[in-house]
């Protein structure tokens, strides 16, 4: 069970962060 | 029998002095209407510059940017010939971009016309035309780019950013989008030390936090920022003959015991992310030149950045930033996604934006907590006048 949850999360994140760069918003990973 | 009075009608306030009528106390300031040239600016997601031109309009100048061999490139949007804009063209051989038109074709690193395609191998034209190129820089996952004064070379883009972004890792979450209105109504609404605690109080960014209905406020520079330092705070007011006046409300989280808190402005916080806490802001709200907010909070960093397209419109491209480590970046990820776009850098910044549309000054009767205003318009005054002097350009160059 708690797989599946993970697995739920992390699709949502992906969907999330494929969405938002579609859009006017975006996230990203800034290292020196 | 007494006579009756005769209601006496109210009078009407005597006329005081009419404000400020113009902005000439700042001329530098005052003719930058279509923005300040000779900073960077962030126009576009580096990943929407492609092979494919785009165009933006940057302080009044028309540009397409487009992406050869992994870099991108900014040119003036204008094909000499015949004033057709090259972003309506495509990129027929590498490192070049033609016009749409006759196949005029320019090198992107030089602007210079490399090649027309409807003159043939020889066409004496060749090398003896050119548009003019911009600098151009990525940073913060977007592409930034140089509006020269004249033609001078473009300062490094990392001593422009705030000290915090350059040399620490960091996750960002950020909206960029078209605005109305000039975009220094947009920053001097950034910065504007009054108007939070009022407008914003619908907000449901500030759903479960009260702001002060009012506090003392004092100017501290240090650097190239300016910060405003709060010094104290009231969570409420007393009008005499009006009544109570409070942004506190029983779903609201109480607002701390101590002072001010010059890291936030909703008070009381576990604590403070190390990286923003050897930064050893004087103020939580801070502005710089071209128009750059920085609102620091306990654990994030919200950046403005208020870029000139032309008098009348603006970019907004609101930044936050989180500096934690390990699994802190997923979990602001999520958070970012999920609700802080769609609440700050939506309804909160949204109405922000209606605010800059509406607003219509000068002529304007400022107020005791303008001294934010006043303060920023000196701040831009005199850097880009000691700016102008550093280059050693004269007044008319800037024309």
């Amino acid at each position: 069970m708690k797989y599946l949850i993970l697995a739920v999360i992390v699709v949502a994140v992906v969907v999330l962060v494929r969405l938002a760069r579609r859009s006017r918003t975006q996230v990203h990973r800034i290292t020196p | 029998m007494t006579p009756s009075k005769t209601p006496r009608r109210p009078t009407a306030p005597r006329q005081r002095a009419a404000g400020r009528q113009d902005w000439s106390t700042w001329p530098h300031y005052d003719a930058a209407a279509s923005g300040f040239k000779g900073y960077w600016y962030p126009v576009v997601w580096s990943n929407r510059v492609t092979g494919k031109p785009s165009a933006f309009t940057l302080c009044g100048e028309r540009v397409v940017l487009i992406r050869d061999a992994g870099t991108a490139y900014a040119l003036h949007d204008r094909c000499p010939h015949r004033g057709v804009p090259l972003s309506y063209g495509k990129q027929e051989f590498p490192g070049t971009l033609s016009c749409p038109y006759h196949g005029w074709t320019f090198g992107l690193a030089d602007g210079v016309l490399s090649a027309v395609i409807t003159d043939g191998p020889d066409s004496p034209i060749c090398g003896k035309v050119s548009v003019r190129t911009y600098p151009v820089a990525e940073r913060l996952g977007m592409v930034w780019v140089y509006v020269p004064i004249a033609d001078e070379e473009p300062h490094p883009i990392d001593e422009q950013l705030p000290e915090e972004l350059v040399g620490n890792a960091f996750m960002l979450g950020a909206r960029m989008e078209p605005r109305v209105g000039n975009w220094r109504l947009a920053c001097e609404n950034g910065y504007d030390e009054g108007h939070a605690k009022y407008l914003h109080r619908t907000a449901l960014w500030r759903l479960f936090k009260a702001m002060p209905t009012w506090n003392t406020t004092r100017i501290e520079r240090k650097g190239r920022w300016i910060f405003r330092v709060q010094e104290e705070q009231y969570w409420e007011a007393d009008f005499p003959g009006l009544g109570v006046w409070t942004n506190k409300r029983w779903w609201k989280l109480r607002p701390p015991a101590r002072g001010a808190s010059n890291i936030g402005n909703t008070g009381a916080s576990g604590g403070v992310d190390p990286v923003i806490a050897e930064q050893e802001f004087p103020g939580f709200a801070s502005v710089s030149m071209p128009g750059v907010l920085r609102i620091a909070y306990p654990n994030f960093i919200h950046y403005e950045f208020y870029v000139p397209v032309d008098a009348d419109n603006h970019q907004y491209v609101g930044v936050m930033v989180n500096f934690r480590k390990g699994l802190g970046p997923l979990v602001f990820s999520v958070k970012y996604l999920a609700w802080i776009r769609w609440l700050f850098h939506g309804q909160f910044s949204g109405q922000d934006a209606w605010m800059v549309e509406a607003t219509h000054c000068p002529p304007e009767r400022l107020y005791r907590p303008d001294v934010s205003l006043t303060s920023w318009r000196s701040l831009a005054e005199g850097d880009y006048r000691d700016k102008l002097a550093a280059l050693g350009l004269a007044e008319e160059d800037t024309k």
